[in-house]
């Protein structure tokens, strides 16, 4: 696997090298691009205040050629000072899909740390400090968001470890899903329960994209992922435990605002059901 | 170990303990082929031996079924971080236009499409 050699001109940012790149794969997400970007720089500032810790954090945007204003609005925040070094707009030719925008964004990565998430404000930038402070509590390799952990689980062996959970009950904000119909959960339930018997993962939320990888982990997966869509989600995770990576999960919460215009189809269902079938196989 | 390698390691230890049931209870004799042995069977404990791969099935299929259901009942949510995400988004949006990035027009454009 060889990786693109890119012109590095900045290592550091006001002379402090960079520990995580935020990579965001965007398309037509004019809006809350802008937004989510001012919410992460807001969550970073008061990380590095409450622990007087100087935290040095980069945002990677891989824009699939939108049709809006989203990379001219990314232009716009980057003439601005505070933030010319904290935003990067990395765009492509068209919708090459999110693996691929994840390659994309980490040839550029000068982090020791990536973070992958949505860019429609479903994930939290609020919750990047606690993947930072999962991550380092345990020098964990990957530190995985999930939708699920708040919940009571009926089977222990689907629940992760008593100090995720009491880390939850501590924690001030609400954990979960916010605008799924019972349909919805009941697909993704069942969409779980099948791949947990099928791949055994050891997480709870296998689909899940908001997470934080070591980048030479995430260097050492990404480039052998065969999957798209949900599978490619589930597929890392799963060879990251089985490759003997630390894997951690931090409660998050998601805020589905696009479900009533994207709902799950018949063919969304098929290739998920492929996928797994093909990764029972593979893994 | 690849998980196809685990299911069928514990689907063959499964099917030996069966198999050894089915011997050790006289369920299975030797002499006879197993369609024999199967339909010969007349007491209720052969009968369950016989019937137990598909006992478990139903029994799996019951608790899944019950899982799945409780599962969907306690999905965790988050209206409170649904709430609050909306006080950000016009927070933000308002900072948004004293940094110039949009006008007020275009913020209300957007989010009316």
């Amino acid at each position: 696997t060889t990786t693109t050699t890119t012109t590095k001109t900045k290592k550091k940012i006001n002379g402090r090298d960079i520990e995580y790149s935020i990579i965001i794969p965007t398309y037509n997400e004019q809006l809350n691009i802008a937004m989510l970007f001012t919410l992460i720089v807001e969550a970073m500032e008061k990380e590095i205040k409450d622990r007087n810790k100087n935290i040095s954090y980069e945002v990677i945007v891989v824009d699939d050629n939108s049709q809006d204003q989203t990379q001219h609005v990314i232009r716009k925040l980057q003439k601005i000072e505070k933030y010319k070094d904290i935003l990067c707009l990395k765009p492509r030719k068209g919708k090459l899909g999110l693996g691929s925008a994840y390659i994309h964004g980490l040839h550029f990565a000068r982090g020791q740390f990536v973070i992958i998430m949505d860019a429609d404000l479903s994930h939290n930038p609020k919750a990047i400090p606690e993947f930072i402070r999962k991550q380092e509590e345990g020098d964990y390799d990957v530190v995985t968001g999930t939708r699920y952990l708040a919940s009571p689980s009926f089977s222990s062996s689907f629940r992760i470890n008593n100090s995720s959970n009491k880390a939850n009950k501590n924690k001030k904000e609400e954990c979960g899903v916010y605008g799924w119909d019972t349909r919805r959960k009941l697909t993704s339930r069942v969409a779980n329960y099948l791949a947990h018997i099928l791949l055994n993962p050891g997480v709870s939320d296998l689909t899940g994209s908001f997470r934080l990888y070591r980048k030479s982990t995430f260097q050492a997966l990404v480039n052998t992922m065969q999957s798209v869509g949900y599978v490619f989600q589930m597929e890392i995770i799963v060879r990251a435990k089985k490759g003997g990576f630390k894997v951690a999960e931090v409660p998050i919460s998601f805020v589905d605002r696009v479900y009533g215009s994207s709902k799950l189809g018949a063919s969304e269902i098929i290739g998920y059901l492929s996928g797994l079938v093909r990764l029972f196989f593979s893994v | 170990m690849r998980r196809i390698h685990q299911l069928g390691i514990t689907f063959t230890v499964f099917l030996a303990v069966w198999v050894s049931l089915l011997h050790q209870s006289g369920a299975l004799k030797s002499n006879k082929s197993v369609l024999h042995n199967f339909f010969d069977t007349t007491s209720p404990l052969h009968v369950f031996l016989w019937c137990l791969p598909l006992i478990c099935i139903v029994v799996f299929a019951i608790y899944s079924l019950v899982h799945i259901i409780y599962s969907v009942m306690y999905f965790p949510t988050c209206p409170k971080a649904a709430e609050m995400l909306k006080r950000d988004m016009k927070r933000t949006q308002k900072e948004l236009v004293k940094l110039g990035v949009f006008t007020p027009k275009q913020i209300k454009e957007m989010n009316s499409s």
